[in-house]
């Protein structure tokens, strides 16, 4: 094979601080990494930029790239900072208000003060088309095309070119949907439109027309960020792919992408969770929950048989921070993740009936929790980690910046020690105890609500602030493993380097079980499989896995049970109404009685493997001794400081053994083991904590 | 148990409790056949202590049900002492005065047992699918014909299920396999608290659960009497009239705050009524309760600790203590009121914290027929009102107000009953004039599709007496309940036919503050948007708005 064959791909994730690089250098497997400031006004500079570097230190040439995958947060942030473009709404006479007046119930029960989202179409671009299309697909009242053509001539008026459409049934019948965007051709091609039926074709016209109108808002920004980039690569000669990480941690073709944005609104989330998931692979765990702690969320998901669980409805842009139900819907599939406010920088304090909270509020970068120094004097959970021994005050960042100890112990005082009259150090061990509840008991609930019990995972602990919370979190689940990966800091950009492309594609399809021609789910399926296909040719890629599944419920319900469908065959039907009850009784614990079964929804994935990438080299024995030094931490258990050896992780070798309690220390984070834990370094330098539970 | 609870262990042991009370009302959702319960979200889970005092309870809740399910706990514990229980235990009942004041609510406990000792209960409360008897709306005279009324009584003993329960229930409900299905729901999620609580208490270290609810229900009765002493003491009276049945009614509350407590006393409201508006004790506890707790300690976790500074009478035999056998299937008509008098005493000493009045009570219509293949078909449709003008901020529109159902997608109720629902949308000019605007009421329109007529029963109010204004602030729109353009009865049952249309406005809320005050940038949104008509911007904001551009001309 000649060296100009031989090719690599680069995974580039944009965060909210850095922009991270990462590659495996085609000839010697190293992983090459690079961290960048993200540059807000326009991504694009830094990932450019970063690719300039990356390169120019690995000696590669961009011609050697085939690929690039990409994670973003333009969506997201696009939402959250209401920048999107101004967008009109078309949708079935006497229903412009479904996106106004959303579920119609309150998020919070006793709050006066409530607000709700606003709606990102003002009524008055809200506007209406008579016709009408039953559940069954069915035209009751045909849509007139002079009326739509005044409609859309009265939008560019306006001077708006971004329309959503959503019609009353059109995930039964998209006729009425398609026949507007036919009358926008003809007028010539200047509105860039979003139709529920491809983009959402579920039934419930709440959810359906939020995610629509999400694609309408975001999809300029994210057009005019994509063709920066493809004309920047181009520039600079690259020929291979790009690729964009969906929310469903699966990449999407350019083009794609641009067509329906909203499937990125979790593009960088999805691209951590892949990473977990390789890990999940490398080390053959079936059951991982993945915990990525930061400075001002932490974020966790369920990785099963090394996939992430996927979830169908997400919100975005919460208004209440993390309360459920004031963001906007967005019914796509998605890599299912809770976030909540419990980061490095989330702020300690005491509630009116005396109790010890933290967060959601956070101090921030700046100023910052209080022991940076920078004018904060509201105790942080980096605060408390500084008292109790966790970090070093001299070696944060790799010792790029001096924690003040002092300043942390006085905040800490003075806010919460001081009025509840206890110790610095057992308020210190409070808000530790408080903030890993927090995230334990909203993972808890996550797992628990798909079934899931925590106890049996492994939990895998990223971002900077992950590996020292884990333990914690992971008692409090009854976890009993812990697996700190290599290259924790930059695991969503190493997540694209071993990403499938995927294509995710649904049909409504309500019928009761018994009442089912095998052959008409059948064709159903197939026409899906016709859509993915399609799809993933675009990407070249011709080989592909295909993984169908069923939504279903008894007749009656509201809600329905993701079911994997069994292969055709022998009394195939009898064999999905067995899987849909095995997994009602895993989630429920009880079946209702012989009551009839019905099918919503068929879903169908495809997926493919376009790369073989080896994120994980053999570890070489180092020379340097890795202790260095002793500290003085406090653990709760025990209920005093204990003394701990303090390591430097880059010079751990293969299979060597640590046992708690101990300190290891890496530039972007550091690793606490507790009394009675003991960690083994894998061949790949990963580190595998477990302990021994008990008084 | 660690003798001292401090502070940081209480919060993550409360919080602990709080997701519990959440699981299991996800799982009733998810389980669910009734669309009342499944879509609308018309439910509660309350853990209790050995006692039956609540613990804590749901997030997704309704406010009568926190209020009624500890009270029904309590008699659940009155019939069957504690020493009766066993595990698998599950007693029931739907009986209006000892559950949640009207018959379709099934309200169940389970005891949770601690290896073999019993520590607490979770008690649940759903509306369920069907419970026999007319269709809901006012015209009962009596409870008998409202349904099937379940004393209390064991459905399930050491997990076995009563066959002669069950048989009655199955006998006496119009859809048996789906409220079969119901029961199993609440059951099942009752089960997951049971498995919770105990995984809970071994991760804890807890034996029981007694001095940890001490320590919760102290913290959160401490809080209330703080902010109750923070109020001028005195009596404030408040009173309104109600369209009720057939003749107005009357709402008399005295507001009396004394030091660290509040009693309300309903004295000198209507008497008792021959109609189904009669609002048992525990359902005029509950609203009166939820009123002053959202207004004193809103983000203080729900449980009996918030309830104890409060005492509540109401004379018996009138409208807000019916005795039996008083008929009370739209006890919300009148019972949704209860908040709206608190807050209007209330507005007598802490003017910037209440609401002006909502477009509240929601309509509720219930569709029964037949379809074209002869199977039953019946659908209950909530059509929210709206919530007032707050002190600094315009009311919401289109939104359950004090209770808090979801509505069933527009969707969903066409692809299950034979309905056209030809429109849903806000109401111009429906929200009450102010500097900040009352919330808009909405107009549904629903049609018929089956050969076969239909029997529609509707529990609606404020037809003739609009929610009023706070602080200078006018009223909103009243409701509208019609039949082919006419006005049918708002809490009567109308047969319709094919074709024929129903359309319901719901009220909209008062506003808050003088109109005249209002900003001008709102007022031409409001305008452009079409939620004010450009009349009315004249005649109640007195500016000329231009109904294109909203550029506003001196009047």
């Amino acid at each position: 094979m000649s060296a100009s064959t031989i090719k690599t791909s680069v995974g580039i994730d944009i965060g909210g601080t850095f922009t991270d690089l990462v590659m495996v250098h085609p000839r010697t497997h190293e992983r090459i990494i690079g961290k960048i400031l993200t540059t807000p006004d326009d991504p694009s500079k830094a990932v450019l930029q970063g690719i300039d570097e990356l390169l120019e230190r690995a000696v590669v040439p961009l011609g050697s790239v085939d690929l690039v995958a990409h994670a973003t947060t333009l969506a997201t942030n696009t939402i959250i900072t209401s920048t999107g473009a101004r967008v009109g709404l078309i949708t079935t006479e006497g229903f412009r208000d479904t996106l106004e007046i959303q579920t119609e119930s309150r998020y919070d029960l006793y709050d006066l003060e409530l607000q709700l989202p606003p709606p990102l179409v003002p009524r008055a671009f809200r506007r209406e088309v008579v016709e009408r299309i039953d559940h069954r697909g069915e035209v009751i009242n045909p849509l007139d095309e002079i009326e739509v053509r005044r409609l859309l001539l009265w939008f560019e008026e306006q001077g708006i070119q971004d329309i959503a459409v959503c019609l009353l049934h059109s995930y039964a019948n998209p006729g009425h949907e398609q026949l507007i965007r036919s009358v926008a051709k003809k007028i010539g091609n200047r509105f860039r439109l979003s139709l529920s039926s491809e983009i959402c074709p579920e039934i419930r016209e709440y959810p359906r027309v939020s995610t629509t109108v999400i694609n309408a808002y975001i999809r300029p920004q994210i057009i005019s960020y994509i063709n920066r980039l493809e004309d920047g690569l181009k520039g600079r000669g690259f020929g291979g792919s790009l690729f964009i990480m969906s929310s469903a941690g699966g990449v999407l073709h350019p083009e794609v992408a641009k067509d329906s944005p909203s499937a990125l609104v979790e593009s960088g989330p999805a691209a951590g969770a892949l990473a977990a998931a390789y890990f999940a692979k490398l080390m053959k765990r079936k059951q991982v929950l993945a915990f990525d702690m930061g400075g001002t969320t932490a974020k966790a998901c369920l990785i099963e048989d090394a996939q992430p669980v996927l979830g169908q409805e997400f919100e975005a842009a919460r208004i209440k921070r993390f309360a459920r139900g004031s963001g906007y819907p967005i019914r796509m599939p998605v890599v299912e993740l809770i976030e909540i406010g419990a980061g490095g920088g989330s702020i300690a304090w005491i509630d009116t009936m005396g109790l010890l909270k933290v967060g959601p509020e956070g101090a921030g970068s700046s100023p910052g929790p209080a022991c940076y120094g920078l004018g904060g004097d509201r105790p942080t959970v980096t605060d408390a980690d500084l008292v109790l021994g966790y970090l070093d005050p001299n070696y944060f960042l790799g010792g790029k910046m001096v924690l003040d100890v002092r300043r942390a112990e006085a905040a800490i005082k003075k806010h919460i020690a001081g009025p509840l009259k206890i110790s610095v150090i057992e308020a210190a061990r409070g808000i530790l105890e408080v903030v890993s509840e927090n995230m334990a008991g909203a993972a808890r609930i996550h797992a628990i609500e798909r079934g899931f019990d925590p106890r049996g995972f492994s939990l895998v602990a990223f971002g900077g602030a992950g590996p020292v919370h884990a333990f914690w979190v992971a008692k409090r689940l009854g976890i009993k493993e812990i697996i700190y990966p290599v290259g924790a800091g930059v695991a969503s950009a190493a997540g694209l380097l071993v990403s499938p492309a995927a294509s995710h594609h649904v049909r409504t399809f309500i019928r009761p079980l018994e009442k089912i021609k095998e052959k008409e789910l059948e064709s159903v399926f197939r026409e899906l499989e016709k859509e993915g296909r399609v799809s993933l040719n675009r990407l070249k890629l011709t080989r592909y896995d295909v993984e169908h599944r069923l939504e279903m419920r008894y007749v009656g319900q509201g809600h329905e049970v993701e079911v994997k469908m069994p292969a055709r065959g022998e009394r195939w039907l009898d064999r999905i109404r067995a899987a849909f009850e095995s997994e009602y009784t895993r989630l429920f614990g009880r079946l209702p009685g012989q009551l009839p079964v019905e099918i919503i929804n068929c879903r169908l994935a495809v997926s493919s493997y376009a790369q073989d990438v080896k994120l994980c080299t053999q570890l070489k024995r180092v020379k340097t001794r890795a202790l260095k030094g002793k500290r003085l931490a406090y653990f709760s258990d025990i209920r005093r400081m204990v003394s701990c050896n303090v390591y430097e992780r880059d010079c751990l070798s293969p299979e060597e053994i640590i046992k708690g309690p101990a300190i290891i220390e890496e530039a972007e984070c550091t690793i606490i083991l507790p009394p009675r834990s003991t960690a083994r370094v894998d061949r790949y330098g990963n580190i595998i904590m477990s302990y021994a539970r008990g008084k | 148990m660690k003798t001292v609870i401090d502070s940081s262990n209480l919060e993550v042991m409360w919080s602990r409790l709080n997701s519990i009370a959440d699981e299991a009302a996800i799982t009733l959702v998810r389980t669910s056949f009734s669309t009342v319960v499944r879509e609308s979200k018309d439910l509660s889970c309350v853990l209790f202590d050995l006692q039956g005092r609540s613990l804590a309870q749901s997030t997704m809740s309704i406010p009568s049900f926190t209020g009624t399910l500890p009270l029904t706990m309590r008699h659940f514990l009155r019939r069957y002492p504690a020493k009766d229980w066993r595990p698998g235990d599950v007693v029931m009942t739907n009986d209006p005065w000892l559950g949640s004041g009207h018959l379709p609510d099934v309200n169940i406990a389970v005891p949770v047992f601690y290896g073999r000792k019993l520590v607490g209960f979770a008690g649940l409360v759903a509306h369920v699918t069907d419970i026999g008897g007319k269709t809901l709306s006012a015209t009962a005279a009596e409870i008998y014909e409202e349904g099937l009324r379940l004393p209390i009584s064991r459905l399930v003993r050491e997990g076995k299920w009563s066959e002669d329960i069950v048989d009655l229930i199955r006998a006496n409900v119009r859809v048996p396999e789906e409220v079969m299905g119901d029961l199993n729901a609440l059951v099942a999620a009752g089960e997951i608290v049971q498995r919770r609580i105990v995984e809970f208490m071994k991760e804890f270290e807890l034996k029981d659960l007694t001095a940890l609810a001490d320590e919760i229900q102290g913290r959160a009765e401490t809080a209330m009497r703080k902010r109750i002493r923070m109020l001028p003491r005195g009596t404030y009276h408040h009173s309104l009239v109600t369209d009720g049945f057939d003749e107005p009614l009357k709402i008399q509350l005295a507001l009396h705050v004394l030091n660290d407590r509040i009693e309300l006393d309903y004295a000198g409201s209507a008497p008792q009524q021959r109609s189904g508006i009669n609002s048992p004790w525990c359902y005029t506890f509950s609203y009166s309760v939820f009123a002053l707790k959202s207004v004193l300690t809103p983000e203080v976790p729900n449980n009996e600790g918030t309830f104890r500074p409060f005492t509540v009478k109401a004379p018996e035999r009138s409208v807000l203590n019916p005795l039996f056998p008083a008929a009370t299937g739209a006890r919300s008509t009148t019972g949704h009121f209860l908040v709206t008098a608190v807050y209007g005493a209330l507005a007598q000493i802490v003017p910037d914290r209440v609401l002006a009045e909502c477009g509240a009570p929601r309509p509720i219509v219930v569709v029964r027929g037949m379809r074209d293949d002869g199977r039953p078909f019946s659908q209950t449709l909530f059509c929210m009102g709206s919530m007032g003008a707050r002190p600094n901020d315009d009311g919401i529109s289109c939104i359950a107000y004090p209770t808090n159902t979801a509505v069933t997608p527009v969707e969903v109720v066409e692809a299950g009953v034979p309905l056209r629902i030809i429109r849903k949308e806000i109401i111009r000019d429906s929200g009450g004039p102010g500097k900040f605007r009352g919330g808009c009421g909405q107009r549904q329109e629903v049609e018929l599709l089956t050969e076969a007529s239909a029997m529609i029963s509707v529990r609606a109010d404020r037809t003739r007496n609009p929610a009023r204004g706070a602080a200078g602030g006018a009223p909103g729109s009243c409701t509208k309940i019609l039949l082919n353009g006419k006005e049918i009865n708002p809490k009567g049952i109308t047969v319709a036919h094919k074709g024929d249309r129903l359309q319901v406005l719901t009220p909209g809320s008062g506003g808050y503050g003088d109109p005249l005050t209002r900003d001008s940038g709102k007022i031409a949104d409001d305008v452009v948007n079409g939620l004010v008509s450009p009349e009315a911007a004249l005649r109640d904001y007195g500016k000329v708005v231009d109904e294109f551009t909203g550029a506003i001309n001196a009047a």
